[in-house]
């Protein structure tokens, strides 16, 4: 044993001492390109996921599912409780349901008047979460669709109700969201009640604080949050949630998707809004130009 | 330093690489999509130091750069970062896990500890020294306090398994001395 403590292992030797400082440059130098160039590196990780994680899609599905009936198993001592609560929700929503079929009605009749044509382009694609960030500091999840569906980045996912995050990153196989929740998300928003605009800026919470509003005063809590479409890169009039306002006497919303259970997202397929970009001739400017070529 | 024949050499890194994806695979099982409210221990890092701790010879630094480069790239970490930073920590744990063989078991686990705590230290100011955004600090520390609160379970884990081949051979070399 005395001998073995001079001599602990052969990474001691000057080979070992010299595999050491290399690997360190290497990740030194990674971290350093990663930070100064993050696209290539990124595009390189988001590379490695697709090879990897759908592989092993046939034991996620079956692992979540079984953790979460094991999860739900809490819940079922409390079944005949939650029966009762349930019924009675359900009454109100047959209530509420009648109320909606007659909007729905006036609303096709209203959009008949109007001869409004919905947007061809407005389609979405459905996706499984594959997986999510694994860590308590980044908000994302991973989806099982990708550039083969046709996913761009930019585009925004829903829950069926509500905006849940932007694609960010996009693979062959796999695309991946990052939540309104995440730190680095930042999504330009209205407040339906008076068209201010702002930013929902994610902080880690599941509320998401909303900021650069002209007038916070005149926002109440309970306001909807829509996407405004800003900046022409994400679609406009989506709904994301609703003003709180903390005690502190911040403003937050809550989001209008369920966080807690992301399953199946849509993604909006959004094409950008054509620019114009001359200004508008003078009309009859054509027939003038027609004469001008004419010699 | 007690000579594994190559071939459990390969399978033990192998059993380690195997640990470590599957840890971090777990990890990334869509369960909970909504911000934590809490923290769970950093799994690999005490599995890693736990492995150094009881077999300091199979632990080499290109293992461990694998195994981690890994975890940083799935867990959308910076990549390299974290890694060099275990890196550093590892090798200066292998240098003192041979001393800390023979003397009581609380002494290795405060040594884990303080580098555990150094490790999550240096990984915050690198975040800021590099500008970027950093985590919330309640839930860091928590998780740096509960990776090395679970380290004496996976030392306790860990020790049937690689302690057995070294107890044996141990008693070989100490017969043949003997001789």
């Amino acid at each position: 044993m005395a001998r073995d403590r001079n001599t602990p292992d052969r990474y001691s030797t000057s080979l070992g001492r010299l595999i050491l400082s290399a690997l360190i440059v290497l990740l030194l130098g990674l971290f350093l390109l990663w930070r100064i160039d993050s696209p290539r590196v990124e595009r390189v990780r988001i590379e490695l996921i697709d090879r990897v994680v759908p592989n092993f899609s046939w034991a996620t599905s079956p692992l979540t599912g079984t953790i979460n009936i094991l999860r739900s198993a809490r819940s079922y001592t409390r079944i005949y409780q939650q029966n009762k609560d349930l019924r009675r929700e359900l009454q109100q929503m047959k209530a509420w349901k009648e109320a909606a079929l007659q909007r729905e009605q006036e609303n096709a009749r209203l959009l008949d008047l109007n001869n409004v044509r919905l947007d061809p382009k407005f389609t979405k694609i459905t996706g499984v979460v594959l997986a999510d960030s694994g860590s308590p500091f980044r908000q994302t999840v991973l989806l099982n669709i990708g550039k083969r569906d046709g996913i761009v980045d930019g585009w925004a996912a829903i829950d069926g109700i509500g905006l849940v995050g932007r694609i960010a990153g996009v693979g062959e196989r796999t695309s991946r969201v990052i939540l309104l929740g995440d730190t680095s998300s930042r999504v330009a928003v209205t407040i339906e009640s008076n068209g201010q605009t702002g930013l929902v800026v994610g902080d880690n919470t599941s509320q998401p604080p909303i900021e650069f509003l002209e007038n916070p005063e005149t926002v109440r809590p309970g306001d909807r949050v829509m996407t405004s479409g800003d900046g022409g890169v994400f679609p406009s009039g989506i709904l994301v949630g609703q003003v709180t306002q903390t005690q502190s006497g911040r403003l937050r919303v809550r989001l209008a998707a369920d966080m807690l259970q992301l399953e199946f997202l849509r993604v909006i397929r959004h094409m950008p809004r054509e620019t114009i970009s001359t200004p508008g001739g003078l009309v009859g400017m054509q027939n003038t130009t027609e004469l001008e070529d004419r010699p | 330093m007690i000579e594994d024949p190559p071939l459990r050499i390969l399978r033990l890194r192998l059993t380690y690489l195997l640990i470590i994806v599957l840890v971090v695979l777990f990890k990334t099982l869509p369960i909970q999509t909504s911000p934590y409210q809490f923290t769970t221990p950093d799994l690999s890092l005490a599995i890693t130091f736990a492995w150094i701790m009881l077999r300091p010879a199979i632990m080499s630094p290109i293992l461990i750069t694998i195994a981690f480069l890994f975890a940083d790239a799935i867990l959308q970490r910076p990549p390299g970062l974290w890694t060099l930073i275990v890196l550093c920590a590892s090798m200066f744990l292998r240098m003192r896990a041979l001393s800390f063989r023979e003397v009581v078991f609380f002494y290795e686990w405060a040594l884990v500890a303080i580098v555990v705590c150094c490790a999550f230290i240096v990984h915050h100011f690198a975040l800021i020294l590099a500008f970027l955004p950093t985590h919330d600090l309640k839930l860091y520390t928590l998780q740096a306090v509960f990776t090395f609160m679970i380290y004496p379970l996976f030392n306790w884990i860990f020790r049937p398994m690689l302690r057995y081949a070294l107890t044996q051979t141990l008693h070989k070399s100490s017969s043949k001395a003997a001789r």
